[in-house]
């Protein structure tokens, strides 16, 4: 084995072409070709480049043509100079609007908070338990993830239909936390992957009850992937539209699905002003969320 | 590491996950498939799926749904490609700027990322407004509630998942292959098509799988920029469900949907690699 290990090193030696190593001393290493040999073309106006440049524009185009017009003085298209009158009418009178933000609120903090405790519990059960079916509770936990909205609206749609259950907030709520469950128990279980579970034997070691095991020291180091999901989760459920529509009932819209609404009876400016405080919204939730990813990782 | 449950009470807790989703995710979705079997006198039939698969209307919306997401994906490729390749050669300072200008857009809501194309393809719309400003047209050009729309909504809706897919895969792709194709001779087109694209395959086929079945089970795109005059199979099954009150014919849609998906999933999955899975 090591004399035909070092026949092959013996083989490649002789094969490097020391022509190609004078050639290129003065490169970074002996065998690369200089960089701007590799790289010429994307400092010219490459097809690449041109590709690069048009798919940020078309991604962008509408959110910039959005941004624009809410600020425009008149409704239309023509440009009428600078003003905020659609944010003045979007904060002080679209009261129905409001109504359904706050739909939207009160849905996103409850699913969130029962989808958290559901699934971080089930996360924590899973990897602590054994069991025949465990295998196949995490398929099934996989499911509405990788299943269609339309599918899992429709569905539940059908479903609640057939056994009575009045549509509106509860069936919102519900079809929420189905949704968001799976993702608060996946970012648990890979928190939880990474776990030193000597610690834990440490823990019963010293006299700690089970309980007391859950809550002093399972609980505190799986905290962060428990708030990266609460968060992914509130955010999921303030932006689900498909399934949202499908089980919601009279007086229940949320405010994706008042915005859709208006926008069947034409453009109005008021939502170009909304886009944009949309947008902001996000940005900020997702700046927040990674300075509190941050601090809670420094501090554990 | 593996306890036996002792605390009931702490068994209970963690079966209320799997209890909620049993009641309320997979029940429905069972439901759905034996109601997409029940004939009009209770036994199980295939009479529903014979009933829409032979309806002219469902056929035509199906294969409207397949040839879009095909029009759809293709374009996504050829497009994401060339960019996403260029992310990578990029230095790392722009890339960071170029990734989160891509991501951006995915994190805003559908629905008014979708909306936004009113704006520019409407009846009043800046596309229309352009061209009578310079006399091209006298009327205002349709463009809105048409499969063109659709199109174009729903690339721009994915086209930034296929460029994540195929940043990620071409991250894998070690520069020094690339170099070595370059110095044996290779020209620059051909160490793409011969090198780079075999080696970033599996990624390629992640990003067209999420692609196509995402434009095929699509809603909100089709609802708003097709209407009910260009419907989809998501738009069509749910005017059957809410608005023909034709609960059977949305059971079938949906498993048709369903099996769809699944069929694609696993025919992709053949040209992946056989050593990444």
């Amino acid at each position: 084995m090591n004399g035909k290990g070092q026949e092959r090193i013996v083989k490649k030696k002789r094969l490097e072409p020391s022509r190609l190593v004078e050639e290129h001393k003065g490169s970074s290493g002996p065998y690369r070709i200089p960089r701007n040999q590799v790289f010429q073309d994307h400092r010219k106006f490459g097809f690449s480049n041109i590709m690069l440049v048009l798919v940020i524009l078309f991604l962008f185009m509408p959110l910039f043509v959005v941004i624009t017009y809410s600020f425009n003085a008149t409704r239309g298209m023509r440009w009428n100079g600078f003003s905020l009158v659609w944010y003045e009418k979007l904060f002080f009178d679209s009261k129905e609007l409001w109504r359904a933000f706050g739909n939207s609120f009160i849905i996103a903090i409850t699913s969130s908070l029962v989808a958290t405790i559901l699934g971080s519990l089930a996360a924590v059960g899973i990897k602590w338990y054994k069991f025949k079916s465990r295998a196949y509770i995490q398929t099934v936990s996989f499911l509405p993830m990788v299943l269609p909205e339309v599918i899992i609206g429709i569905s539940m749609l059908i479903f609640f239909t057939a056994v009575r259950i009045p549509l509106g907030m509860f069936t919102i709520f519900v079809a929420h936390t189905t949704f968001n469950l799976p993702f608060v128990f996946l970012l648990v279980s890979a928190r939880l992957d990474e776990f030193d579970f000597s610690i834990i034997e440490a823990a019963r070691d010293l006299g700690a009850t089970e309980m007391q095991t859950l809550v002093k020291v399972i609980i505190p180091s799986i905290m962060p992937g428990v708030m990266s999901g609460m968060l992914m989760a509130v955010t999921m459920s303030l932006e689900d539209f498909v399934i949202t529509f499908f089980v919601s009932g009279p007086g229940s819209a949320t405010l994706p699905l008042y915005v859709y609404s208006m926008i069947r009876y034409g453009v109005s400016p008021v939502i170009n002003a909304l886009s944009l405080v949309l947008i902001l919204g996000i940005m900020l939730i997702a700046l927040l969320f990674r300075r509190f990813l941050k601090t809670i990782a420094a501090s554990s | 590491m593996s306890l036996k449950p002792k605390t009931k009470a702490l068994t209970m807790l963690l079966g209320a996950g799997c209890l909620f989703l049993l009641a309320y995710f997979l029940l429905p979705l069972l439901f759905v498939l034996y109601e997409s079997f029940l004939g009009t006198d209770g036994n199980l039939t295939v009479s529903r799926y014979l009933a829409v698969l032979q309806d002219n209307q469902f056929q035509n919306v199906y294969l409207r749904t397949l040839k879009m997401a095909v029009i759809v994906t293709v374009i996504a490729v050829f497009t994401a490609y060339p960019t996403a390749y260029l992310m990578m050669k990029i230095k790392s300072s722009h890339k960071a700027i170029l990734m989160s200008l891509v991501i951006l857009p995915l994190m805003t809501s559908p629905v008014a990322r979708t909306y936004a194309w009113i704006v520019i393809l409407g009846r009043y719309g800046i596309v229309n407004q352009t061209l009578s400003l310079f006399g091209l047209t006298r009327e205002p050009v349709r463009m809105l509630y048409t499969e063109g729309a659709i199109v174009v909504g729903l690339l721009q809706l994915f086209l930034p998942i296929m460029v994540l897919n195929l940043v990620s895969a071409l991250e894998n792709v070690p520069s020094e292959v690339e170099e070595a194709a370059l110095s044996l001779g290779s020209s620059k087109i051909g160490t793409f098509f011969r090198v780079i694209v075999p080696l970033s395959f599996d990624g390629l086929i992640m990003g067209v799988t999420l692609v196509f079945t995402g434009c095929i089970t699509a809603y909100v795109t089709p609802a708003i920029l097709g209407g009910a005059k260009v419907l989809t199979l998501a738009t069509l099954m749910r005017q059957q469900a809410l608005v023909l009150m034709n609960w059977e014919a949305a059971t079938v849609i949906a498993v048709v949907m369903i099996l769809t998906t699944l069929i694609l999933h696993t025919v992709l999955k053949r040209f992946r690699p056989r050593n990444q899975t």
